[in-house]
């Protein structure tokens, strides 16, 4: 009695299997797999090869298009399935509670975030940022993870729901740069104005600079020393390295023309985003 | 205005770009897949393999320098005015020009007018000898300094000529007309901040297809000793043929006007490098309206599509930046200008390409190939000139 009871249950929680099309299903999951698939290839290859004024735009399409395509697919694929019903609903959303509660919290808390991620956007592909000490481009944003590629081309794959716990730095936010800063450390006994001028025309006379964004160099007097940051934006953050190189590079001797004397110890403290510091 | 084919010099950031960069990429694109498709469709043209570059004497017949001529006759206009008044409300006329001007317009101009042309080495002198009396350096009427990227390099140590002179220029005691090259204006606009002293630019017009043609064509009009044809040697027409009631040239001066993005030293050495001759001296068209007498038929071929850089030649986008800025320079200059130059060999593939181009040491962009350039330049994020 009680089993042909649950077998009715069971027949009004899923359609007939003789009314299933398995053929249309599956057509739907392998078309939006390879719908994804060709997205992942191409949006990147046209970003890497298109105007750099569009490539965050295009990149940043990627995980939209792919949320919209899943979102659809399930759509589509759970009526063909499922005799949806108010009743149902809640025996199918019970069942799921339950199996996400005890086997894939994690999982699941991570796609979830990957959804938020999206619309929230903590960060994007092609961005750059730190969590947890890492820095590094955004290279693509899976459903469960993003990647990360370090300047010293490592991988990272760090779970979207890392977003509900820790702190997440982005340097550009979407913008086609980002600020840059080259850290320069004296000895105290100088011409401090001389010294500013000449970083800023260091700055300025940059091959990588952005025109559209300030210049300008920070002066801070410490207990040893004094520490001058030459912050300008590159034209393309992709340049960032070369651009903090460049700075340096030119600034060293800039510095030491106008008289100004290097510390030979670094006393910076740990090295953030964006930023190289000379000596580090 | 008396005439109307003077077009007068405009506030800068007005210019017409005669086609976009993604206009001329469509247009690059159909262009490749028109000779892939229909390589041996040939309208009424000419076998392209029996063309040769035209000689050197038949092209300074044909299209003679300078590669600026209407310029001049468009600048007077609009200085006219200004030159006449006694004491100007703004003492500085800026005027930017686009890079790639090898004739040096303004200093031609300022020749012609026997205008006194300030030069580096001249005002370097004068300001070592009596730094105090700055202001002694202007003393003539109408003072021309022709190109102002000659005074910089983008160093940290080479720009202390400019900022004299800038200051200089705060209360200037007389006229002065200052030219700059696009490229080096944007620059100095943000190492100097030379808007703030240099108000109001200037700049011409762009050439679109009716004004293009119609200086193109006036080049010839002096030959006296043959009649000339200029003939399409993809589909045989005339070059200058305009169309009945609409004034509109062929395509090929469209896109000609298109190409060089209506820049006149552009669009001359481009319609230079396009006319051929016919290797085997005959007339390859039965043409009816050929008269008895000698007559010449140069065929244009298609234009060159230079391959546009890309953020991949990185190093040799600095290098064509540079050089756009500064309108050439030596190695050591591009050395200590670019960051990366010394590590590669970048300059000879750059020769090889054709995009520049080595004169006396000193390497420049090639005029032809400058809206690839700029293009290239432009795709990879470069900030840019504005006209």
């Amino acid at each position: 009695m009680q089993a042909a009871e649950t077998q009715q249950k069971a027949a009004q929680l899923l359609n007939d299997f003789q009314d299933i099309s398995f053929l249309k299903i599956a057509l739907i999951l392998g078309g939006s797999v390879f719908i994804i698939w060709l997205i992942r290839r191409m949006l990147p290859y046209l970003a890497k090869r298109g105007p750099s004024q569009l490539r965050l735009y295009i990149l940043g399409a990627v995980p939209v298009l792919r949320l919209t395509i899943i979102l659809s697919a399930i759509l589509w694929i759970v009526p063909l399935i499922f005799n949806i019903t108010v009743q149902n609903f809640f025996i199918i959303a019970g069942a799921a509670s339950v199996a996400i509660g005890f086997a894939f919290k994690d999982y699941v808390s991570s796609l979830i975030a990957g959804v938020v991620a999206i619309f929230e956007r903590p960060y994007g592909p092609g961005d750059w940022v730190e969590i947890d000490g890492d820095y590094g481009e955004v290279v693509s944003v899976g459903i469960r993870a993003i990647r990360l590629r370090t300047a010293a081309d490592d991988v990272i794959t760090v779970a979207h729901d890392r977003i509900w716990t820790n702190n997440i730095s982005n340097s550009n936010t979407g913008a086609q740069t980002l600020m840059c800063v080259a850290h320069f450390y004296l000895e105290p006994d100088h011409d401090a104005a001389q010294m500013r001028k000449t970083l800023t025309d260091v700055g300025l006379t940059s091959a990588y600079l952005n025109y559209k964004k300030p210049c300008f160099v920070v002066v801070e007097q410490l207990e040893y020393g004094t520490h001058y940051q030459l912050k300008a934006y590159p034209f393309d953050l992709r340049d960032q390295f070369m651009f903090i190189s460049d700075m340096t590079e030119r600034g060293k001797v800039a510095l030491a023309r106008v008289g100004g004397q290097e510390l030979s110890m670094a006393f910076n403290a740990a090295p953030r985003h964006g930023t190289l510091a000379a000596g580090n | 205005m008396a005439d109307e084919t003077i077009k007068p010099f405009r506030p800068l950031g007005n210019y017409d770009w005669p086609s976009t960069p993604v206009n001329r990429n469509i247009d690059r694109i159909k262009s490749l897949l028109k000779k892939r498709l229909f390589r041996s469709k040939n309208n009424g043209g000419i076998d392209l393999e029996r063309l040769q570059p035209a000689e050197e004497h038949l092209l300074d017949k044909v299209a003679a320098p300078p590669a600026n001529k209407p310029l001049i006759e468009e600048l007077d206009f609009t200085l006219e005015d200004w030159i006449s008044e006694e004491n100007p409300k703004q003492p500085i006329k800026t005027l930017i020009f686009p890079p790639c001007d090898r004739e040096n317009f303004l200093r031609s101009w300022a020749g012609e007018k026997e205008y006194p042309i300030l030069e580096l080495d001249d005002f370097e002198r004068k300001i070592s000898n009596a730094p105090d009396k700055i202001s002694d350096l202007f003393d003539q009427d109408i003072l021309v300094i022709p190109r102002l990227e000659d005074w910089f390099r983008r160093s940290e140590t080479h720009l202390a000529s400019v900022r004299l002179l800038l200051s200089a220029l705060e209360t200037p005691p007389q006229k002065i007309i200052i030219g700059c090259n696009s490229w080096a204006w944007q620059f100095l606009r943000k190492a100097c901040e030379i808007d703030a002293v240099c108000i109001d630019p200037l700049t011409f017009q762009a050439f679109d297809t009716k004004r293009l043609g119609r200086w193109l064509e006036s080049l010839s009009e002096g030959i006296t000793d043959a009649s000339l044809n200029f003939k399409s040697a993809k589909s045989g027409g005339d070059a200058f043929d305009f169309k009945p009631g609409s004034e509109q040239h062929n395509d090929y001066m469209s896109d000609l006007a298109n190409k060089s993005l209506g820049i006149p030293w552009v669009a001359w050495n481009i319609w230079r490098a396009s006319l051929q001759t016919d290797s085997d001296k005959e007339p390859p068209i039965k043409d009816a309206t050929m008269s008895e007498s000698a007559v010449e038929t140069l065929w244009i071929t298609e234009l060159r599509d230079f391959a546009l850089p890309n953020r991949h030649d990185q190093n040799a986008l600095l290098v064509l930046q540079t050089l756009l800025i500064h309108n050439g320079l030596s190695r050591a200059d591009i050395e200590l200008t670019v960051p990366t130059s010394q590590y590669t060999n970048v300059i000879p593939s750059l020769i090889h390409s054709g995009m520049v181009d080595k004169i006396e040491d000193i390497y420049h962009c090639v005029p032809a190939a400058y809206p690839a350039i700029r293009d290239g330049l432009r795709s990879a994020g470069f900030p840019v000139d504005i006209l």
